[in-house]
């Protein structure tokens, strides 16, 4: 009998439940529930069942999983990775490497072009050393002092050498002659000047490159230094603001207390 | 790298391919679309936040390794339903194997509580509806592991039969028939337990 089928088969009821079956089956079943009270009776408790079920409900969380890839990860220990990683990797120094580095590059840069930078309580100042101010601190002061123009007066003293020796040089024949004897060829003694003015230049140039190289080194000490007792600076006062904040609490903290207990006392007398 | 609007746009399928080819943001957005469906299965299979998060985590990365033998012969949703499944059944083995049984820590009623929709409800309300809900849950996990993951898959993630049956590796009729069962059983437990006031009130619902 097609009826008692229905009964014992649930899977149509499942179905229809659900309302997963096509037009006939419904229709069908629909009919089948007109005449049977038990199935009716199962068909409505389990709406039941379905509708307490919708009150459970699985707590909402932000999960935030991502894949990151491991090629970007973990690229020094992988070794067939893609040239972009691997330029990545040769470029891989320590911090404190990289730091350095880009602090010398940084002050390299800044005494090159006689850049002052200093962080002061305005914040970072950049200027250049010719438009100096009055009032700069007694640290830098020293190196701008002689720094002003570090290689102009090189180049002053240079220049005027120079001068003096090619003016020295038709002036004073004897000299010149005193020298050429020595190499006995009296004859090449505008050639044997030229060959010495030469040298003596580059040697002068020399010794200018020299002067600048010990002037950069000192210089970059200075914006080190100067850095480092900024910063110190900068910490003190930090902890020292904390430290009245501390002690502001505390007598915040003292008032209250103070007046609940004139609160209590007040109230017990009464 | 596209937008994440673009990515929006891009079927399950679209990204999986992508995501094939390499593209680590797509599968994350695929991630971002299943991470709560898969989350919530996990929980209500388990019934513990920290194992449905561990089983949530391990299964996303299990896709995300395995996405090279995923052929398409599934939906991609299917496929990470039938992985997370799977996952929750080895934790329940685990379970199992320990001494310490996991029923007695139930689901934390103010916990529930607290997820409702804050102002709408009554105080009352909320009560009930934390007891209503720890009841189901208690009920759930009574249930033998097959009934509860139809019942879990048709009522909370809404699939199809046929869906069902291909997640969890059966004929179509056993997937139903399991439902109906857990069905019936969830109905024994519900109306038989002590009835609150509590207990009551959804089932007046179902008289409008």
């Amino acid at each position: 009998m097609k009826s008692h089928e229905f009964c014992n088969d649930k899977t149509l009821l499942v179905s229809y439940l659900y309302g997963e079956c096509n037009d006939a089956e419904r229709r069908t079943y629909e009919e089948h529930l007109t005449e049977c009270v038990d199935c009716t009776a199962d068909v409505a408790e389990l709406r039941g069942v379905r509708s307490s079920l919708s009150e459970w409900e699985a707590p909402e969380r932000a999960l935030g999983f991502r894949i990151v890839s491991e090629q970007q990860h973990m690229a020094p220990e992988v070794g067939e990775s893609p040239t972009s990683v691997g330029v990545w990797r040769t470029w891989t120094l320590p911090w404190w490497l990289q730091t350095s580095a880009a602090v010398l590059l940084f002050a390299l840069a800044a005494a090159v072009a006689n850049v002052e930078v200093r962080y002061g309580p305005d914040g970072l100042v950049v200027r250049t050393g010719w438009s100096k101010p009055a009032g700069s601190t007694s640290a830098t002061q020293s190196v701008s002092a002689q720094g002003q123009a570090p290689w102009r007066q090189d180049l002053a003293a240079l220049e005027q050498e120079l001068r003096q020796e090619l003016s020295s040089a038709p002036g004073a024949p004897a000299v010149a002659a005193a020298r050429a004897s020595q190499t006995s060829r009296g004859v090449g003694a505008p050639e044997f000047n030229e060959a010495a003015l030469l040298r003596r230049v580059e040697a002068l140039i020399d010794q200018s490159e020299h002067n600048q190289q010990r002037e950069l080194a000192v210089r970059l000490t200075d914006v080190v230094r100067d850095a480092d007792i900024q910063r110190r600076a900068d910490q003190m006062r930090v902890q020292q603001t904390f430290g009245q904040l501390e002690g502001q609490t505390g007598v915040a903290v003292q008032q209250s207390r103070e007046l609940l207990n004139y609160l209590v006392r007040v109230s017990q007398q009464r | 790298m596209e937008s994440a609007a673009l990515q929006m746009a891009w079927t399950d399928e679209e990204l999986v391919a992508r995501s094939v080819e390499g593209d680590t943001e797509s599968f994350n957005e695929l991630v971002l679309r299943w991470e709560r469906s898969i989350y919530s299965l996990a929980y209500r299979v388990l019934g513990r936040e920290e194992d449905a998060r561990d089983v949530c985590q391990e299964a996303f990365l299990r896709a995300f390794r395995g996405l090279a033998a995923f052929k398409g012969q599934a939906k991609f949703s299917s496929w990470l339903y039938r992985i997370a499944l799977n996952l929750c059944r080895d934790a329940i083995r685990r379970e199992r194997r320990t001494p310490l049984v996991a029923v007695s820590e139930g689901i934390d009623p103010t916990e529930l509580a607290a997820l409702q929709p804050s102002p709408g409800p009554s105080v009352e309300d909320l009560v009930a509806q934390a007891e209503l809900s720890r009841h189901v849950a208690l009920a759930m996990r009574r249930l033998p592991e097959d009934q509860r993951t139809a019942i879990i898959l048709k009522e909370y993630h809404g699939l199809t039969f046929q869906e069902i049956a291909n997640i969890m590796g059966c004929p179509l009729s056993t997937a139903k028939t399991r439902l109906y069962q857990g069905l019936s059983v969830l109905r024994r437990e519900l109306t038989s337990g002590e009835r609150r006031p509590a207990d009551v009130a959804p089932f007046r619902k179902l008289e409008k």
